[in-house]
């Protein structure tokens, strides 16, 4: 199974032959992290193609999709080689009283095959759960989504409690949903903005660094 | 002018006596409080009280639904509020029937497989408002589909709920005019599944086409139904797109929903009947195909989508002699303020959109319980004291 292969595979969506095309890669012998490597410039692909407007959110979900697929005989490989301390920590919630998840799902995906270690928290997450997070996995990053006018208020909630725990300064925070906008997110205390996933995964590889 | 007749004149693009206004979900137990309207018991009590009743509650919910006296009792408090909050056009339930309570009354699944749950918010006032929300669904897969009970567009209780609006719109001389709501092809399709599943359909054409097909001939059947009892005009619910832009291609929505679209209107307008469609969102690479398909009236004319030049000042230049507006005023804007940003925004909507009829005033998604009843009477007294016709600029 040629890397290039497997980057078509995960371009195509081809959701239903990802897995057998990646274990047989393993099966060759090939290094874990060539074939994540080689799953990635798929991803990228894919974000390039919804920016561009040739892809939607059905295919940008179905690669997310195709990508779990992929990592279900990937990720025994994986583990067994990697160092997570080493992989930049990323904590994703929908924020208390908001139960959307489509956009913070999306992220999770993109983030996973861009290499970052994920912790999703779900839906309707109050502030207490993510400060508690933070602290038990020293994560450099929180993103948090709202798409309700009525629960856009608990990012602040969040701000604030990340500063009660001392913690506001270790930690950015990136924010996305409906109802924002870079001003409104500034406002509530948020670090950074973004329009939708793709734009978010690469705010926070930019946070990263 | 009764509220039927002016809301038809506009949506004829003519002008009537004054700008009609229309919401199509207006939950904000706030409002209902500072316009004197009664607070029903939450639904979730009668819920729970069913579902401890197992099989025997999901039948005595369902006999519920077919009792006219009961749903116009429910609707005559609702259309109530609806007319103090100065609405002309209010709804009644066509689809989207509970099917079956989950344990402990927490919500239901609804007939189309979706697991609903109540949301209780409460305002800055310590007023709770119970919301529905979307909590997945039962449908994990097309073999799940392919064993679910498809709704039936001929259920008794779809004619019942419409007859029992128009009824109570009668009580209330007209002050109020009733149309049916129902579920179209796009939101109950994804919904149904779940994102992820519904994504994946698309690797597998012939299942795809085949969902789009049973929803598309329910509704259809369904238009059909109510158009041939005189419906006027009925909403169809069914989201395309988000903030970024639509949720499938623009192929795949000419492929498997527009299609169904056009006949589901010149059905429709074979028996003088309009079509209104409500879909979030930013549309502009599907707008042409709605208004070819004979979409008659688009709500909400999302403004916060991350487009800037979708606006409803550019869709009344391109599309205005053939599509009505309706809505448009920011949810986010009216929950937040300021006043004076509101009622400024609500005169330019009076001022440029009005002019010539096609135009129902009212915001751009919801009035969600996190808008201040102030906020939103300010939009209305906008409407109520420069909307009459002939729009007068000189505000």
């Amino acid at each position: 199974m040629e890397f290039e292969k497997l980057t078509e595979l995960l371009i195509e969506l081809e959701v239903d032959d990802i897995e057998a095309a990646v274990k047989e890669a393993l099966d060759e012998g090939k290094d874990p992290f060539k074939v994540l490597n080689a799953l990635t410039k798929g991803m990228d692909e894919v974000g390039r193609r919804y920016e561009a407007k040739e892809y939607y959110l059905t295919e940008l979900v179905l690669a997310g999709e195709t990508m779990k697929e992929a990592f279900k005989v990937l990720k025994p490989a994986l583990a067994a080689q990697e160092n997570i301390e080493s992989k930049p920590k990323v904590i994703l919630a929908t924020v208390k009283g908001d139960n959307h998840d489509i956009g913070k799902n999306i992220l999770g995906s993109l983030l996973l095959s861009s290499g970052f270690e994920i912790y999703d928290l779900g839906m309707d997450v109050d502030e207490n759960t993510i400060v508690d997070k933070v602290k038990e996995t020293g994560a450099q990053i929180v993103a948090l989504s709202s798409l309700l006018t009525m629960t856009v208020e608990q990012i602040e909630v969040v701000h604030e409690a990340l500063q009660e725990a001392n913690l506001r300064d270790k930690v950015k925070l990136i924010v996305g949903g409906a109802p924002l906008n870079e001003d409104l997110a500034k406002k509530l205390g948020a670090d950074d903005f973004a329009e939708d996933a793709v734009e978010g995964v690469n705010h926070i590889k930019a946070l990263a660094q | 002018m009764d509220a039927q007749e002016r809301v038809l004149k506009a949506i004829n693009h003519e002008e009537p006596d004054k700008v009609p206004a229309f919401e199509s979900t207006i939950t904000n137990n706030g409002l209902k409080k500072y316009y004197g309207i009664e607070i029903e018991k939450s639904e979730i009590q009668l819920y729970k009280s069913l579902s401890k009743l197992g099989k025997k509650g999901d039948r005595l919910l369902q006999k519920g639904y077919c009792n006219k006296n009961i749903v116009k009792s429910v609707m005559r408090n609702f259309y109530e509020f609806c007319k103090r909050a100065h609405l002309d056009l209010v709804l009644s339930m066509g689809a989207l029937f509970n099917r079956k309570l989950l344990e402990n009354g927490e919500g239901f699944i609804d007939e189309f497989g979706r697991i609903m749950k109540f949301e209780s918010y409460v305002d800055k006032n310590g007023i709770e408002t119970v919301i529905v929300g979307y909590h997945g669904s039962v449908i994990n897969s097309f073999e799940d589909y392919e064993s679910w009970e498809q709704p039936d567009p001929n259920w008794e209780a779809r004619l019942i709920n419409f007859e029992a609006g128009r009824e109570v719109q009668e009580e209330m001389n007209n002050r109020v005019f009733s149309i049916p709501a129902i579920s179209a092809l796009m939101e109950v399709t994804w919904e149904s599944f779940g994102l992820e599943n519904f994504s994946k359909l698309f690797a597998r054409s012939a299942q795809i086409k085949k969902v789009f097909d049973d929803r598309g001939k329910f509704t259809l059947e369904l238009v059909k139904i109510l158009a041939e009892h005189d419906a006027k005009i009925i909403l169809l619910w069914d989201d395309y797109g988000y903030k970024n832009g639509l949720f499938m291609s623009p192929r795949n929505y000419r492929k498997y929903v527009f299609p169904w679209i056009k006949r589901i209107c010149d059905a429709a307008h074979r028996m003088d009947c309009k079509i209104m469609l409500h879909s979030d969102g930013d549309l502009t690479e599907i707008l042409d195909d709605i208004v070819n398909s004979g979409v008659d009236v688009l709500n909400p004319i999302e403004p916060t989508t991350a487009n800037p030049d979708y606006t409803i000042c550019n869709l009344k230049e391109k599309y205005g002699d053939k599509l009505t507006l309706s809505g448009n005023i920011s949810p986010m804007l009216l929950a937040s303020g300021p006043i004076q940003e509101i009622i400024s925004y609500s005169k330019r909507l009076i001022k440029e959109i009005a002019p010539g009829g096609g135009f129902l005033f009212g915001s751009g998604h919801s009035i969600n319980p996190a808008i201040p009843p102030q906020h939103y009477e300010a939009m209305q007294q906008i409407k109520e004291q420069y909307g009459s016709y002939p729009i007068d600029h000189n505000f």
